[in-house]
């Protein structure tokens, strides 16, 4: 019975275990399979972080990339650099001389056994500045004067204005100004609300009234709104600078006459002529003063409104003596001056070595021509005039305010040297802004390494040398001064190295048509060894030394004394680079996300 | 006797014995249904919500890389235009070789159908891209998505703000995320 009992109870036992068992299984598959769900929702989280990980990675690779390029400019990439949780791999190739190819792959979280890779690209470009310098040679409406038997440029000449010729070796091309335009105009209302009248006695004897054109166009003529009681004599209209707010220097003894015959006793407008077409400097205080003498009972009465012309004022007093306000305060005299209308001529010289070098204006004197003299009217000539070609048009100038502000902006970079900078020793520097002048002296070099700014005037003596550093690559490099270049003592000029590397100096100076250049020029070049660009599109280039220029721009250039230009001639396309100080930077509408 | 005492000894329970088996048992099978409840109900919901996080994702992932590669927003393409819901991108084309094709463009436009955001792949026949629809996610809340600019003037757009609701689940189950994401035209000039 206990046998029997017992083997009862061992048929009974583990059934427990079975139920264990099955109920275990059953709960295990359940929690298998719902954790197996849950890590696979888990990794695909997981990846989606990497992915967005994984992006930011490779933008900061370019970022880094183009940050190497600009601290070495063979950076060819790198490999296998742990950033932000990953790793990531660049590629550098190079496009052009300006311009790289930059391939970033990212590693989530490692380039061994990476979860997530991508791929991003991008080109980096120099901060350059394309210029085109279509014309070796190219001056403004202030034209192209050459003296000197000796004086020679060999290649072409481009002007907005006239030229007078000596020797120049390829063509010579004159264009005519912009039709004549009243550039400004106080006339308003018919019937002046004022009258002025001037020349009674001396402390009033002369009128004077300020302003500002707004195009450097040559002048044309002024009209006056005027009348006179009884007869006075003619007066001399002069064009003067501004001096504090008052008529100061005259511009080049530049004066037209006032011809009394042509003036009535009622207000009528009234033309005075100028012997000489200056061209002067837009939006620069000028004053036109008409000045005769007194007599109480014959003098000139003008037109006038209370500040109807926001670019001047008017005053009263006597050429080279005391000038006093007007009533009312802001008076401003009826007048117009109309600028540009005229033609250009070429005169003079041997022009042309070959059949297809020409001479191209309106007017063509006394020129011995190689190829086509293309002209309308031309006397003395070696050949007669082809009338075929309509006369040229003005081109505008290769730089534009905003290149110019982009050098600065280049150049502020660096940093601001306050004060005047004296260079006696070799120097490295660049970007840099200089708040004050430069002067190079004694043989000294000075190596740019970005672009150079400076506020005032730049002085180059005594052998002065200044060379751009190899890191300029093909690339030129700008000097920018505010005030002006004198550029003499046989100074040497050298690019990076090279082949098409040069030095540029810009100014903005309108020198010498401003009171404060004490009859400087906006350069002054007396030649030296090496290549230069010169650039001064407000002013007056004067070369007087014999130099290879890469380019030289102005709005007058003047060459005497022998002086002699070689330059690329033909198009001649420039570009400056900023140089290692900071100068490549992504280029949009390059990036591509490529995996 | 003696078998009888023993097996009597051996087989009997008292009232109390069962009473207080059979309340440890119950509060037990009691005890694990609640759990097995909670953990299912937790498990549920963070699945879902996972699942909505992965929607909301790798679809921001995907309007944010067109974005970036983008020249311009476009007004519009096709039957698509730009607008509150509607995002037209203007990307460079490329070619076999991953290089941008000048001047030439493929264009995306980024919409909802239903509760699903789409996109679709006008490619330039020169593009090594191809015409392509593919939906981003489900579960879209279509009165919390939106696109925002940083220019009333497409053309001037170099910013979009990307703001998406994605619910997932149901009933009690059910888990929404709501994501936002700004991304530039990096190759906007």
């Amino acid at each position: 019975m206990n046998l029997f009992q017992q083997k009862i109870k061992n048929s009974e036992s583990g059934q427990m275990m079975l139920m264990v068992i099955v109920i275990l299984t059953a709960i295990s598959l359940m929690l298998g399979s719902l954790l197996m769900y849950t890590a696979a929702q888990v990794i695909s989280s997981r990846n989606a972080v990497y992915k967005e990980q994984g992006l930011n990675i490779a933008d900061a690779a370019i970022e880094k990339a183009i940050w190497n390029l600009n601290q070495n400019f063979g950076y060819a990439g790198e490999t296998n650099t742990s950033f932000g949780g990953g790793a990531f791999d660049v590629g550098v190739t190079v496009i052009d001389s300006h311009t790289k190819q930059i391939m970033a792959t990212s590693y989530v979280p490692s380039k061994e056994k990476p979860s997530v890779t991508r791929t991003v690209s991008a080109q980096a470009s120099i901060s350059s500045n394309i210029v085109a310098f279509n014309y070796g040679v190219q001056s403004g409406n202030g034209g192209f004067l050459m003296s000197g038997s000796q004086t020679k440029v060999n290649g072409n000449v481009y002007s907005n204005g006239n030229i007078v010729s000596t020797i120049i070796t390829g063509s010579a091309v004159a264009a005519n100004l912009p039709e004549v335009v009243t550039d400004q105009e106080n006339s308003s209302p018919s019937t002046p609300a004022y009258d002025i009248s001037f020349g009674q006695s001396t402390g009033t004897q002369d009128f004077a009234q300020s302003f500002k054109i707004s195009q450097s166009y040559s002048f044309n003529n002024i009209e006056l709104y005027i009348k006179k009681t009884g007869s006075p004599s003619d007066e001399t209209v002069r064009i003067l600078y501004d001096n504090s707010g008052s008529p100061g220097d005259p511009v080049l003894g530049l004066n037209g006459m006032l011809d009394a015959s042509k003036v009535t006793s009622n207000y009528g407008w009234v033309t005075v002529s100028l012997p000489v077409s200056p061209v002067l400097t837009a939006g620069q205080t000028y004053w036109m003063v008409i000045d005769g003498t007194s007599n109480a009972s014959k003098y000139y009465t003008i037109g006038a409104n209370d500040d109807g012309y926001a670019n001047g004022v008017s005053k009263i007093g006597k050429y080279g003596g005391t000038w006093n306000s007007n009533s009312p305060l802001n008076a401003d005299a009826y007048f117009k001056i109309y600028l540009g209308g005229e033609t250009s001529s070429i005169t003079g010289g041997t022009i042309g070595i070959a059949g297809d070098d020409v001479a191209w204006a309106h007017t063509v004197n006394s020129a011995t021509v190689s190829g086509t003299i293309y002209c309308k009217v031309g006397t003395g000539n070696n050949k007669s005039c082809d009338t075929s070609s309509a006369d040229p048009d003005p081109q505008a100038l290769p730089l534009s305010d905003g290149n110019i502000q982009d050098f600065k902006s280049e150049a502020l970079v660096g940093g601001t040297i306050e004060g005047d900078v004296s260079i006696l020793s070799d120097t490295i520097i660049g970007p840099v802004k200089i708040n004050g002048n430069l002067s190079i002296g004694g043989g000294s070099e000075l190596k740019m390494t970005g672009t150079i700014w400076v506020t005032g005037n730049i002085t180059l003596s005594g052998g002065a040398i200044v060379r751009l550093d190899s890191s300029y690559g093909s690339n030129d490099g700008a000097i920018i001064s505010d005030g002006y270049n004198t550029l003499t003592g046989g100074s040497e000029f050298y690019g990076s190295g090279e082949q098409n590397s040069y030095p540029f100096f810009i100014t903005t100076s309108s020198c010498p048509d401003d009171e404060n250049c004490a009859s400087k020029n906006a350069i002054s070049f007396g030649g030296g060894s090496g290549t230069v660009g010169l650039v001064a599109q407000n002013g007056t280039i004067s070369i007087t030394g014999g130099s290879a220029l890469k380019a030289v721009t102005a709005k007058t250039i003047s060459m005497s004394g022998g002086a002699e230009l070689f330059y690329d001639s033909g198009l001649v396309n420039s570009s400056f680079s900023s140089g290692p100080g900071g100068g490549f930077g992504f280029v949009q509408g390059t990036y591509l996300i490529i995996k | 006797m003696k078998f009888l005492n023993h097996s009597f000894k051996n087989k009997g329970f008292t009232l109390i014995e069962v009473a207080v088996v059979s309340i440890i048992l119950l509060m037990v099978i009691g005890f694990l249904g609640f759990l097995s409840v909670k953990h299912f109900w937790i498990y549920n919901s963070q699945i879902n919500e996972l699942s909505a996080e992965n929607d909301v994702r790798l679809s921001l992932d995907d309007v944010d890389n067109y974005v970036r590669q983008s020249y311009r927003v476009a007004s519009s393409h096709d039957m698509y235009s730009t607008g509150a819901q509607i995002l037209v991108l203007q990307i460079p084309s490329i070619d076999s070789s991953n290089q941008i094709i000048d001047s030439t463009y493929d264009y995306a436009a980024f919409y909802l159908q239903g509760d699903k955001l789409i996109r679709q792949i006008f490619a330039d026949s020169s593009s090594s891209r191809t015409d392509l629809t593919r939906i981003l996610a489900s579960g879209v809340d279509s009165s919390n998505f939106s696109f925002t600019y940083d220019n009333a003037d497409y053309s001037l757009v170099k910013e979009v703000t990307t703001s998406i609701t994605v619910t997932q689940g149901f009933s009690n189950y059910q888990r929404s995320v709501t994501v936002s994401s700004k991304s530039y035209l990096r190759n906007y000039y």
